[in-house]
């Protein structure tokens, strides 16, 4: 057994993004490491993540059985952050890909890859598409700093990877 | 670059499998080039290098008048 420790350099957990217009569906890995490798953006700061991987399940009774009867029925899949607002991450982008308040405001679909544990040789990642949602920066005057949450609205299956 | 334990644990185990390249941070290197930075294994001497430990050499033996046979043509005698 190991753990998935993420508490020094080179084990952060890291997010990339890629919403540069082009439709990478049939081949993901091309948005980050291929001919998209240059609009991608490192989503920075964050302070907690999230990925939520429910898969949905219907369920009824019988009369004829004591406990309740179950199938699954397709899976809501989703990644949430919280990060703190970087200047050029939210508004400027990298490449073609636009700041993170522009591809909400657009709604840009989105590629996305999370390491776990950085991004070195052996290291695990899972990607997908999605949709930016759930952004709702707020500062006050006890923590002046601008943060937000974020949540990628995945749709489709997650693929599993290893840098 | 600044590496960590973990990236010197990644290299080693590069080097004993024999992998050509390794990604750190994101960054594809050259494992043996990885390595050398590291301190794993000492820097291959360059060919400039090699020439100057051999003159190097051949001016110590000089100094001590001792001249192989099959050197430069050069003889006491």
């Amino acid at each position: 057994m190991a753990y998935i420790p993420v508490n020094s350099t080179a084990e952060f957990v890291r997010l990339e993004i890629n919403a540069d217009g082009v439709d990478y569906s049939g081949n993901v890995a091309a948005a980050f490491d291929g001919a998209g490798s240059g609009n991608v953006l490192v989503v920075p700061a964050l302070q907690d993540v999230t990925v939520n991987a429910t898969p949905g399940t219907f369920r009824w009774k019988q009369l004829d059985s004591l406990s309740e009867k179950v199938v699954t029925i397709p899976s809501t899949n989703s990644v949430s952050v919280t990060m703190v607002l970087d200047d050029t991450a939210f508004f400027t982008g990298a490449g073609n890909t636009s700041g993170i308040f522009s591809i909400t405001n657009n709604k840009t679909e989105t590629y996305f890859r999370l390491y776990w544990q950085g991004n070195t040789s052996g290291d695990k990642y899972i990607e997908g598409n999605g949709y930016l949602e759930a952004l709702a920066p707020t500062v006050n005057p006890d923590a002046p700093v601008w943060t937000s949450p974020l949540t990628i609205a995945v749709t489709g299956d997650y693929t599993e990877g290893t840098v | 670059m600044k590496f960590s334990p973990k990236h010197k644990r990644v290299v080693e185990e590069h080097l004993s499998s024999g992998k050509h390249t390794v990604i750190l941070d994101g960054t594809k290197w050259e494992t043996h080039i990885a390595a050398q930075m590291m301190g794993i294994v000492a820097p291959k001497k360059s060919k400039k290098d090699k020439y100057r430990n051999k003159h190097a050499d051949l001016e110590q033996t000089l100094d001590t008048g001792h001249i192989e046979d099959g050197g430069d043509g050069i003889s006491e005698e």
